[in-house]
């Protein structure tokens, strides 16, 4: 109704009525494909592991265990202690990964000869597992929080300054031309054009960088560190409590989806005049 | 299925056939009747009405013009045409039949071009041959090099579309269209992303071309020039919905494309009635929106 | 007069040195750089030492212990076993990735079914699973092809579908008109459409099949590149670990060059609009 009150009132008085089961049905349609979805998968899972007795609860507990494990875990304090402790390393790399890669990525852009020097290697850095680097970083900073942060640190520096630089160096040359005729210094130009142009292509990086930071920070945990919720993964399947293994899993991918429509809703926003042609 | 071909005086407003025709009801090629369109708007979840009862007439040997401003829907009637949308209502029909898909009697030249990027100017042309069952492989490399002489793109036949001007990629557009050897040719603002200058030289050459081959044209602008420089006769197009002002016949001697053919009076009075025509039509729909 | 001026124009330039070598300017200038980073680093290591050599190996360090690795015949056992893993994973996440992809990507039903279940997986962090993986398929190749196939699959076919969604349409409406059915738009239209972005996203999954080689071998390996440089790492090689580390890198870089070689030799019509990946 309110949709399309919007539209001039020729169109209006054309519009076909549409039956509204059919509307409501197209409305609706992603929404109730997805709870389908789901409510086929757990019956599935169900179904596999307690009704037809395919796989042993051990390989793949029920829906059921898992849910009164998470709640053990939750009782116990063992997760929350846990979680605690892998946000705050999670949060100290990612935050100076976020702040250096800004840094770099502005040095890197705003300069023709470095960006023309770096950014290849700035690739390079981007395609290639830098988690292998885990074994070496444990061997510096021993065991405990700091090799987790380094890692973390390292997996959200690389495309923080990837994308930053790539924002900087692509500023609309004609914009630059423009601010310079009204008479903008170089500071200006910087303040006023560059950096609010750049902005989002920032953001866009902090948000590449919250898979890889935490693949840096599972990473960290799984193999370095007897805390953390990646550590709890490894613990709980050596000793098969897999039940526990899938409720930790889940609460990681609900940290997970968590961060990334928070940067997703900020790099909307920021980058709201970036989108506004796209659809016209 | 045998269709009435009568002309049913009185409902539509080129009732009177255009002036060098015989006053004899003729079976008219092209023939739209009571044509609408609605589009479901996924993002609003509602229908648009694009076109609105639209009647229209192409007779053999005939170029039509259609002339509006951009978004009426003339392109969705002649989507319809091509058979690359379905009527909400109404029909079209060629030579009495109706259109239900696209078929080798009808071949679009598009505004984009719709050049497959990854083919050269010789693979582009021949893409209508060989989607053609009937063909004889034999014959394709003559048939495609008489087009390519017809339009001008002679030492081009290995470029790629990137590597040419918008004015040639719109040559390819209408070689791969005359290749397929079609009884209509259906040009959808075909010289509306080419720069002023090319655009007369090209619509020059169109004339000279289409002409020659004596083909059905109906051909969408929203260049009031062009429409009456091209153009037997003009159907005027109002928007929302696009629907038919008015269709009024062209009585200038061709060639027009020269020089002086506009300043002669007989075309500056037809500009200035498409003018209005148009401009009412635009004031009396930002008039509507306003009051709402 | 006139005459000259123009003959002059269009008689092609003689080819002199700088001028060929012209495009290679910046790729010989970022060589440059990284040999003269390594010649500081062994100024400042091999030559005065500033830190403890154990922790921090000078680069003539690392090619040694790498060249050792290679004598004792280790490394080309640990290469071959992390290079055929990753091989089949990635072979087997093109395989099932593209028609995917493809599928989602022009199918509407398909997408709104398929497509909750593919977004949860896509977003969870697939390392995470890699303890039960080894718990699943045993201590062999098993779990590792697997981690490569999850980590490699999800680029491909999310490219694969945005490069099918993105074929331009009047593409698709040209070919109708001249009489082609589905079968001949998809194959001749909008496969090769969706060409560049299909082979972008297999070079994404290049580099992501890296990161499911060193995490299948840190966690439950006993072979491999990614568990040599656990092991190294462990005994304070830290040489050999570095060295070991360099090789995984350059693999990753040689194996994305050659996709791009593909999509040159393939999809040479294409040029690069907007910025990808």
């Amino acid at each position: 109704m309110s949709a399309s009150s919007v539209a001039p009132v020729a169109i209006e008085r054309r519009h076909r009525k549409v039956p509204v089961r059919q509307r409501l049905f197209e409305r609706w349609r992603r929404p109730l494909f997805a709870v389908i979805d789901l409510v086929v998968i757990v019956l599935a899972w169900e179904f596999v592991v307690n009704v037809a007795e395919l796989v042993q609860p051990l390989f793949l507990p029920p829906p059921g265990e898992v849910l009164s494990a998470a709640r053990e875990l939750w009782a116990s304090g063992e997760l929350l202690a846990n979680l605690r402790l892998s946000a705050q390393n999670w949060f100290f790399g990612y935050v100076a990964g976020g702040a250096l890669g800004i840094l770099l990525g502005l040095l890197v852009g705003s300069i023709a000869t470095v960006h023309r020097l770096s950014m290849p290697l700035l690739w390079a850095a981007w395609a290639t597992p830098l988690i292998a680097l885990q074994p070496i970083i444990t061997a510096w900073f021993g065991f405990g929080a700091m090799p987790i942060i380094v890692l973390v640190f390292i997996s959200t520096v690389v495309p923080v300054a990837l994308n930053t630089a790539t924002g900087v160096s692509g500023v609309d040359s004609s914009l630059l031309r423009a601010g310079r005729v009204f008479g903008a210094g170089r500071t200006e130009l910087y303040r006023k054009v560059r950096l609010p142009w750049t902005l989002p292509y920032a953001i866009g990086g902090l948000r590449m960088a919250i898979p890889t930071s935490l693949i840096g920070l599972l990473v960290g945990e799984m193999i370095g560190s007897p805390t953390g919720l990646g550590a709890m993964i490894v613990t709980s399947v050596a000793r098969f409590r897999t039940d526990q293994t899938i409720a930790v899993v889940v609460v990681f991918v609900i940290l997970s989806v968590v961060l990334v429509s928070l940067l997703d809703a900020v790099e909307q926003r920021v980058g709201r005049w970036r989108n506004s042609g796209t659809h016209g | 299925m045998p269709m009435p071909t009568d002309h049913r005086p009185g409902t539509t407003p080129d009732a009177e056939p255009a002036a060098p025709l015989e006053p004899a009801p003729v079976v008219p090629l092209i023939s739209v009747r009571d044509l609408s369109v609605e589009y479901r708007v996924s993002r609003t979840n509602s229908w648009l009405m694009a076109v609105a009862d639209v009647n229209l007439d192409v007779h053999e040997g005939e170029f039509l013009t259609v002339l509006g401003s951009s978004g009426c829907g003339k392109t969705t009637v002649m989507n319809t045409i091509a058979g690359l949308v379905q009527p909400t209502e109404g029909e079209v029909l060629i030579d009495g039949r109706r259109v239900t898909g696209p078929g080798p009697d009808r071949a679009v030249v598009f505004q984009d071009y719709a050049l497959l990027p990854w083919r050269t100017v010789v693979d582009n042309i021949r893409f209508g041959l060989e989607m053609q069952p009937g063909r004889r492989r034999a014959d394709w490399r003559a048939q495609v090099a008489d087009a390519i002489r017809l339009v001008g793109l002679d030492g081009f036949e290995d470029s790629y579309p990137r590597e040419l001007s918008g004015g040639m990629q719109q040559r390819v557009g209408l070689a791969r269209a005359l290749v397929a050897e079609p009884r209509i040719l259906l040009m959808d603002e075909p010289l509306g992303a080419v720069d002023a200058l090319t655009r007369e030289v090209m619509r020059a050459e169109l004339e000279r071309v289409i002409t020659a081959t004596g083909k059905t044209v109906v051909f969408i602008t929203h260049s009031i020039d062009e429409a009456i420089v091209l153009g037997d006769r003009v159907a005027v197009f109002g928007a929302h919905p696009g629907r038919v002002l008015e269709i009024l016949p062209v009585d200038l001697p061709r060639p027009r494309s020269e020089q002086g053919v506009m300043a002669q009076p007989g075309f500056v009075e037809l500009r200035d009635h498409l003018w209005g025509v148009l401009q009412g039509d635009a004031r009396s729909a930002s008039r509507g929106v306003a009051g709402s | 007069m006139a005459e000259t001026v123009q003959a002059s124009r269009t008689r092609p330039r003689p080819p002199t040195l700088s001028r060929v070598l012209a495009p290679f300017t910046w790729k010989f200038a970022v060589l440059a750089e990284v040999l003269a980073l390594l010649l500081i680093w062994h100024v400042i290591q091999g030559m005065i030492g500033v830190w403890d050599r154990r922790f921090v190996p000078a680069p003539g360090d690392v090619i040694r212990a790498l060249s050792d690795l290679y004598q004792t015949g280790d490394l080309m056992g640990h290469l071959t076993y992390s290079a055929s893993n990753a091989a089949v994973g990635f072979v087997l996440a093109v395989v099932v990735g593209v028609p995917v992809g493809l599928l989602l990507g022009s199918s509407r039903w398909a997408y709104d079914i398929g497509g909750p279940p593919f977004w949860a997986m896509y977003s969870m962090p697939r390392i995470a699973f890699q303890p039960l993986l080894v718990l699943w398929m045993g201590f062999g190749s098993g779990p590792k092809i697997f981690i490569v196939f999850l980590m490699a699959v999800f680029p491909i076919a999310i490219n694969t579908m945005d490069g099918i969604r993105g074929v331009d349409r009047s593409l698709v409406k040209a070919a109708r008109v001249y009489g082609a059915g589905p079968v001949d738009v998809f194959f001749k239209v909008q496969l090769w459409a969706a060409l560049p972005l299909i082979l972008t996203g297999i070079r994404m999954g290049v580099a992501r099949s890296m990161i499911g080689v060193v995490i299948g071998e840190f966690i439950g390996g006993s072979q491999g590149l990614g568990f040599l440089i656990y092991r190294k790492s462990g005994e304070f090689e830290l040489d050999a670990a570095v060295g070991v580390t360099f090789l995984l890198v350059a693999i990753a870089l040689v194996g994305m060059a050659l996709v791009n070689l593909a999509k040159r030799v393939f999809a040479s019509w294409y040029v690069e609009g907007a910025p990808q990946s």
